[in-house]
């Protein structure tokens, strides 16, 4: 079996993990997808209705590319997920192994795809047939009579956690915003779905400033509590004026906090171009991340698909690990699909029957086919804007990215006062903008928390009901 | 045989760009729209992934201001086991039958 491990990660403790029944070789923390890419597994499931061949992408649980079985458990984000020893995962929604699907075929069967709307449907006798193959075909499978849960649900017992201000996101803008409201004299808890902070600076893409790391060592010693691997799940203003309930690997935790600093950032995406989801086709960040954090080459010759500044940064990392770009084409080439105006360069399809082998370019002088072995993609995230709108945010169309981003003035307030935002959320922002809107939106919020009016203790309407 | 290009637009669903083109074809137009017909954004991802892409296709055919509207999002963001939310229920002593006594003990003991 062949590394991608281009370094050893000398800090984590070498596990063992068990992945498809064969014993794997990885490091305590990392993401179980990063284990898996060092040892060369790149087709994690399959997709649940063409079956096609699905690898890690986005690498923040944000795609559906890498779910895999976790301890009994389906449907986990293998680059979420970090790996423990004995950690046993399987993949998923495939007939055989992953790489060799039997029911890949259905890819075949329907060339022209799948529409539901018109599988016989309203024909008596033949709908109810033809519906039971298709279901047997796809879906994600049946689940086991009983799941299981990781880990214990101790920590849950503890009871909710009450907090001046809660940030969403240890990213650069929610890391400045936790030290500014601790300045302010708030209890400050953040929350990180990831299992490292820093935020788009761990992936090594952007610049690094001293700063950042600065702040969180600041932050720390002002006593605010970081939880990573903890993701904001759910925001209710049913029995407190703000809930906020936290997923984490022991169960569920509920916050009950004054103010809540959304600091999300954003999703990555990976481009509009036929054969997109074939395994080999990333976002930038998360090459960056494999690379920078987890010492694993995604692949030897990138077609990487950047503009500047990204797209320097990106060569040079794979460069200097050995791993020249075979070409590098501007970012429009993979969004070439959704453009008014076709760009000069289009990325046409990724080739591969199981992982990228092949791309194809087009420029006004014909098509080019580049051997490659991976295509990284640095798109502008979409902002994560879900709980933020939730909670009672407006949101608005972001053209650059084609998301929706939480509108907020300067200081980060947004149309509900106990929401503040900053950050990749409220829109594109450089690094120097996130820690600025942070460092505001943390002023802001602490000031907000420390209201006369939002420190007595929330009383329920209900206490004098009936 | 010539195939459709699989241009995914939507890996959970595995939804296409021809879908979402022979969507429009017939008159969807706006997100919600888009959504109901081709099931774009109810797999796990529930719309992380995607929602940014079809709404970037939209618009590059077109799309007014008001038909680019995001759906809903609806809890819990990411998937949660249920029994995560049973455990949580049984911490709280909450539930919708209990009466505003019961509310009002099992708030005393949060604080």
């Amino acid at each position: 079996m062949t590394s991608r491990r281009h370094r050893p990660l000398r800090e984590a403790r070498p596990v063992k993990i068990k992945h498809d029944g064969e014993i794997i070789d990885a490091f305590e923390g990392e993401p179980l997808a990063a284990a898996l890419m060092a040892a060369d597994v790149r087709v994690l499931s399959r997709s649940a209705k063409y079956h096609r061949p699905r690898g890690a992408a986005c690498g923040s649980g944000d795609c559906a590319n890498c779910l895999v079985t976790v301890d009994g458990l389906p449907n986990r984000s293998a680059c979420m997920t970090p790996c423990r020893d004995g950690m046993v995962s399987e993949s998923q929604n495939v007939l055989g192994s992953a790489e060799n699907d039997l029911l890949g075929i259905t890819d075949w069967m329907f060339p022209w795809g799948l529409d539901h709307h018109e599988m016989f449907t309203g024909v008596p006798l033949v709908q109810p047939v033809v519906q039971r193959v298709v279901r047997k075909l796809s879906g994600l499978g049946v689940l086991k009579e009983r799941g299981t849960t990781q880990g214990d649900s101790t920590s849950v017992r503890s009871g909710p956690i009450t907090v001046d201000v809660l940030v969403v996101g240890a990213g650069t803008s929610g890391m400045a915003a936790a030290e500014a409201a601790a300045l302010g004299g708030a209890s400050v808890l953040v929350v990180e779905a990831r299992s490292i902070t820093g935020g788009r600076l761990s992936s090594g893409v952007h610049r690094d400033p001293e700063e950042t790391f600065a702040r969180r060592r600041e932050a720390e010693q002002r006593g605010v509590s970081i939880w990573t691997e903890s993701t904001a799940v759910q925001i209710d203003r049913h029995d407190h004026p703000l809930e906020v309930l936290v997923l984490r690997a022991s169960g569920l935790a509920q916050v009950i906090p004054r103010v809540v600093v959304m600091a999300p950032g954003g999703y990555g995406a990976t481009g509009i171009f036929e054969n997109n989801d074939l395994p080999g086709v990333v976002a930038a960040e998360w090459a960056g991340r494999l690379l920078s954090k987890w010492g694993v080459l995604v692949g030897e010759r990138p077609l990487i698909c950047a503009d500047n500044p990204a797209a320097e940064t990106l060569s040079r990392l794979f460069t200097e690990a050995g791993a020249p770009p075979a070409r590098v084409v501007p970012l429009s080439a993979a969004f070439a699909l959704a453009s008014m105006d076709p760009p000069p360069i289009r990325l046409v399809s990724a080739k591969g029957t199981r992982h990228v082998e092949r791309a194809v370019i087009e420029t006004d002088d014909g098509r080019e086919t580049i051997p490659c072995d991976v295509i990284v993609i640095a798109a502008p995230p979409a902002p994560a804007f879900e709980l933020a709108l939730d909670a009672g945010c407006k949101v608005a169309y972001e053209p650059t990215s084609g998301g929706f981003a939480v509108a907020s003035d300067a200081d980060g307030r947004t149309a509900a006062p106990d929401i503040l935002a900053c950050g990749t959320v409220t829109g594109p922002c450089s690094v120097e903008q996130a820690f600025e809107r942070g460092s505001r939106a943390g002023r802001m919020a602490a000031e907000v928390a420390l209201l006369p009016e939002n420190r007595q203790s929330p009383a329920p309407e209900s206490r004098h009901a009936s | 045989m010539p195939r459709s290009p699989r241009v995914v637009v939507c890996s959970c669903e595995d939804i296409t760009l021809g879908d979402i083109e022979s969507c429009l074809d017939k008159g969807y137009r706006d997100i919600e729209a888009v959504k109901r017909y081709t099931g774009f954004g109810t797999g796990i991802c529930q719309g992380r992934s995607c929602l940014h892409l079809v709404t970037r296709i939209l618009v590059s055919r077109g799309a007014e201001d008001h038909e680019i509207i995001p759906f809903t999002p609806r809890p819990p963001l990411v998937p949660v086991p249920l029994g995560m939310y049973a455990e949580l229920d049984e911490h709280r002593d909450v539930s919708a039958d209990d009466g505003a006594e019961a509310t009002e003990d099992s708030k005393g003991t949060e604080r």
